[in-house]
């Protein structure tokens, strides 16, 4: 024998749905305690911890060991792959697994609920990035001391690059439902191959920016000369302005796509 | 809408829904007035679709459809009084049942508190072991599952409750509760449409069906009005007596009387297109020939002959 049915409640009585911020934060604190058991987290942490592996195996003194392992492979690779890990799948994943519904059926906007996923992805995406970057410095062999500007400008570029970069794969994930690949596509086809285009056009990727912020403060400038070549860097509050910005517009921009836009399971039986 | 009528709960107008060349709902049209309504179809009929777009998760192609009055698609005012119990066998994995009713609960913003009782007391309806409340439902039956699912659905209180093949994974005595909890539900004024492809699931929860096939609203009504329209199709009568054979004699004289067969000994079965004067028929014959008839029955009585007639013609 089942016991009663919750008491009704009068239309009067109901409480009312909850203000934007606070379902954003609801949603961002579930996505945070979803995501630690998460298989894309492990995938970002397990591609992050290259970083200061390579550190810890070359214990190499010389700077430029450490500008290469930043430079070439931290900005460039590993900030895009951390974010195209936590931010492609947002919706669509959720879609997948079937839970979605129970956030598009409670009383509360769709882009509260992006909002609060964005936040819990940029949270992860932030402390395995800093994590990384802070155990490349701690490991590597190099006096970090003596390059002090360097080090300030890659936190500044990981502070910077996650967000714009994560913003463009929440973008693309709400856009199309292979986020992954689409996020895939920009970071290592689109940017790759605008870093080799001679002239200005390599400010259409975010790459450009964040290379612009480190590179100058490198004590040798051997291990960027792969990368746009031809370009000086951009002035640092012209790079700051724009991954700002990029993180502010494409985060608007899945905002006011989601609640547009339907996100359904691949096999739906009627 | 007469006078003393009370207004539709939802209401479906023209209502089209297709995937690329797929048509999943075809130009559907009913109203739905409060109580419990049953949404009967086989896999792939379109009833799913057809929950979707009540539950606001997608738009119609075409046409309308209306909940409590308002357009469901991105409506979280509406949702406020809506509760909606999906197919799809999706958890939050790591949480355990009542954590994760009262999550959804906040979102519906009940306060810590309120949403905790409320989803203890929603699990408790739809039957979920206090036991097992502790434990992650990732771990839990198919059928606990679809308890838990049920718990979210009915925790608000809502005014109009959605539940799309909730009886899936219960057992006998599982889906009975369900079927009490359905009607407690609907006596404390919650209207509810369920949706089912198992015919004799629904049956004894409510007598008004819409069935549903191949994308189109096939027939709708209570179970008598679906009946009527079996007019036009042979409905089957069973009558266990002695004689059968002089039985079948005088019925196939009788207005409205297709066949008449034999199949056992002290059983016939008559196939008639006017079944209320067959049943008349046979009781006078019993009465004045002095049948002994010790069964009087029809294997078309239920709502599994109404869908296969309607279906299959």
């Amino acid at each position: 024998m089942t016991a009663p049915p919750p008491p009704p409640i009068l239309p009067a009585d109901r409480p009312p749905a909850p203000a934007f911020a606070e379902a954003a934060g609801q949603v961002m604190a579930r996505q945070i305690r979803s995501a630690v058991r998460g298989k894309r987290l492990l995938a970002a942490v397990l591609l992050a911890a290259v970083a200061p592996l390579l550190a810890a195996l070359l214990r190499d003194p010389d700077p430029v060991t450490l500008e290469a392992i930043v430079g070439l492979l931290v900005l460039p690779f590993l900030v895009p792959l951390v974010a195209v890990s936590l931010g492609s799948g947002l919706l669509y994943d959720e879609a997948e697994e079937g839970t979605l519904t129970f956030l598009f059926s409670a009383p509360v906007p769709r882009s509260a609920v992006v909002l609060g996923k964005w936040s819990a992805a940029l949270a992860a995406g932030w402390a395995v990035a800093f994590a990384a970057l802070g155990a490349t410095f701690l490991l590597t062999s190099v006096d970090t001391g003596a390059i002090r500007p360097f080090v300030k400008a890659c936190w500044l570029a990981v502070l910077l690059g996650v967000p714009a970069y994560l913003g463009v794969f929440v973008l693309l994930g709400t856009i199309f439902r292979r986020g992954f690949f689409a996020g895939l596509i920009y970071a290592f086809g689109f940017e790759l191959v605008l870093s080799f285009v001679p002239g200005a056009a390599k400010r259409l990727s975010l790459g450009f920016f964040l290379h612009s912020l480190v590179e100058p403060h490198a004590p040798d400038r051997e291990p960027f000369e792969p990368f746009f070549l031809g370009l000086p860097p951009d002035p640092e509050g012209v790079c700051i302005g724009v991954l700002l910005g990029v993180a502010l517009i494409t985060m608007a921009a899945a905002l006011l796509v989601a609640p547009h836009k339907e996100f359904q399971a691949r096999n739906v039986q009627g | 809408m007469t006078a003393g009528e009370e207004a539709p709960v939802l209401e479906v107008r023209g209502l089209s829904r297709w995937y690329g060349p797929v048509i999943a709902l075809n130009a559907v049209n009913f109203a739905v007035r409060p109580g419990i309504t049953a949404l009967v179809g086989p896999n792939g009929a379109g009833k799913s679709t057809l929950l979707q777009v009540l539950t606001g998760e997608i738009r119609p192609s075409q046409g309308r459809a209306l909940v409590l009055g308002e357009d469901p698609w991105n409506n979280p005012a509406l949702a406020r009084r809506v509760g909606n119990c999906p197919q799809q066998d999706a958890l939050y994995e790591d949480m355990d049942a009542p954590s994760f009713v009262a999550y959804l609960m906040r979102l519906r913003g009940f306060g810590a508190a309120a949403a905790r009782s409320r989803a203890e007391a929603a699990l408790a309806a739809a039957g979920l072991d206090p036991a097992a409340w502790g434990r992650r439902v990732a771990g839990y039956s198919k059928g606990m599952r679809q308890r838990v699912r049920i718990a979210q659905a009915v925790a608000h209180s809502p005014e109009v409750l959605f539940l799309d093949e909730p009886l899936t994974g219960l057992d006998p005595v599982g889906r009975r509760e369900m079927r009490n909890l359905l009607r407690a539900l609907a006596e404390g004024g919650t209207s509810i449409l369920v949706s089912s492809h198992v015919l004799h699931e629904v049956e004894g929860t409510t007598d008004r069906i819409l069935l549903l096939h191949r994308a189109r609203l096939l027939a709708e009504g209570t179970v008598s009005e679906i009946r009527s329209l079996l007019d036009r199709h042979p409905h089957s009568i069973e009558v266990a007596c002695d004689r059968p054979r002089e039985m079948a004699a005088h019925l196939m004289a009788g207005a409205g009387v297709e066949s008449v067969a034999v199949p056992e000994e002290g059983l016939l079965v008559a196939r008639t297109r006017t079944p209320q004067e067959t049943y008349a028929h046979i009781v006078r014959l019993a009465a004045e020939g002095g049948y002994a008839v010790t069964r009087l029955s029809s294997p078309d009585d239920n709502l599994e002959a109404v869908f296969r007639y309607l279906v299959h013609g």
